[in-house]
């Protein structure tokens, strides 16, 4: 039985020479986007509803 | 219904839909200027003036619904902080971790068990150590990028540099965060 590995043979139909340069920035964009969410989603501090209240009073 | 909804009942005169807007954002705002400013009764004044500015802008007429409120909302803390340290001549302060106070003490968890409590506290202790060790114009990046939701042209145009600059800013505190991450080992997961 012959063995064949996939390791270095590209995908039939994933060129990847049609990937322009905007392409990739927009992804790693959208991966650091990603990456700052995931991070910093649990720093949120919440001011409370008495300052609201005096916003709204104060208008 | 959406900020545009809402800004637009708003302005035909219904008065609660301001609340549900600040209600909506308040957290992210007060965030960005707590984190950028981190003084905490300053920042409550500050958060104050954003809304109150963003009230009589919305009554007078001068903003230009773009679907980008909370964008907008951050610009103007943004510059108010500005205006602050300029009018006071303090633009050192922005970094002196002096008058910092701890804003953990002053939150509600009534509804959290004590060890969701502890592990959340050391999570955003944590958070906000790496943030505060960025240099300040990497951290202005990342701020107004993630709790703003500025584009890097906007960011640019708000910091007064180039979007190269911005994105530059961006891509080293980048770095510098996953580098402290690792440095540290933390692990920023509750579970």
């Amino acid at each position: 039985m012959v063995k064949i590995s996939t390791l270095f043979h590209r995908v039939d139909g994933f060129d990847e020479t049609n990937t322009s340069s905007e392409t990739r920035d927009l992804s790693d964009q959208l991966n650091d986007d990603q990456f700052l969410k995931d991070l910093l989603e649990p720093l949120l501090f919440d001011p409370g509803d008495e300052i609201v209240q005096a916003i709204l009073h104060n208008v | 219904m959406n900020d545009q909804e809402l800004v637009q009942a708003y302005i035909k005169g219904d008065q609660s839909a301001i609340e549900s807007l600040i209600t909506r954002h308040r957290s992210k705002v007060y965030t960005y200027i707590v984190l950028t400013i981190k003084n905490q009764q300053l920042a409550e004044d500050l958060f104050q003036e954003t809304f109150i500015k963003v009230i009589k802008s919305l009554r007078g007429g001068k903003y230009k619904d773009n679907g980008r409120f909370l964008s907008w909302v951050i610009r103007i803390a943004h510059n108010l902080i500005i205006d602050h340290f300029r009018k006071e001549k303090q633009m050192n302060s922005i970094s002196n971790d002096d008058t910092e106070v701890d804003l953990f003490n002053s939150q509600k968890f009534s509804d959290k068990n004590i060890e969701e409590i502890i592990v959340s506290s050391q999570i955003k202790s944590e958070l906000r150590a790496l943030i505060n060790e960025l240099p300040s114009d990497q951290r202005e990046v990342v701020l107004l990028r993630h709790y703003g939701e500025l584009s890097f042209k906007e960011i640019a145009d708000q910091t007064g540099v180039s979007i190269n600059t911005a994105l530059g800013r961006m891509r080293y505190a980048l770095i510098n965060l996953r580098k402290m991450i690792h440095e540290r080992e933390l692990s920023l997961t509750v579970y």
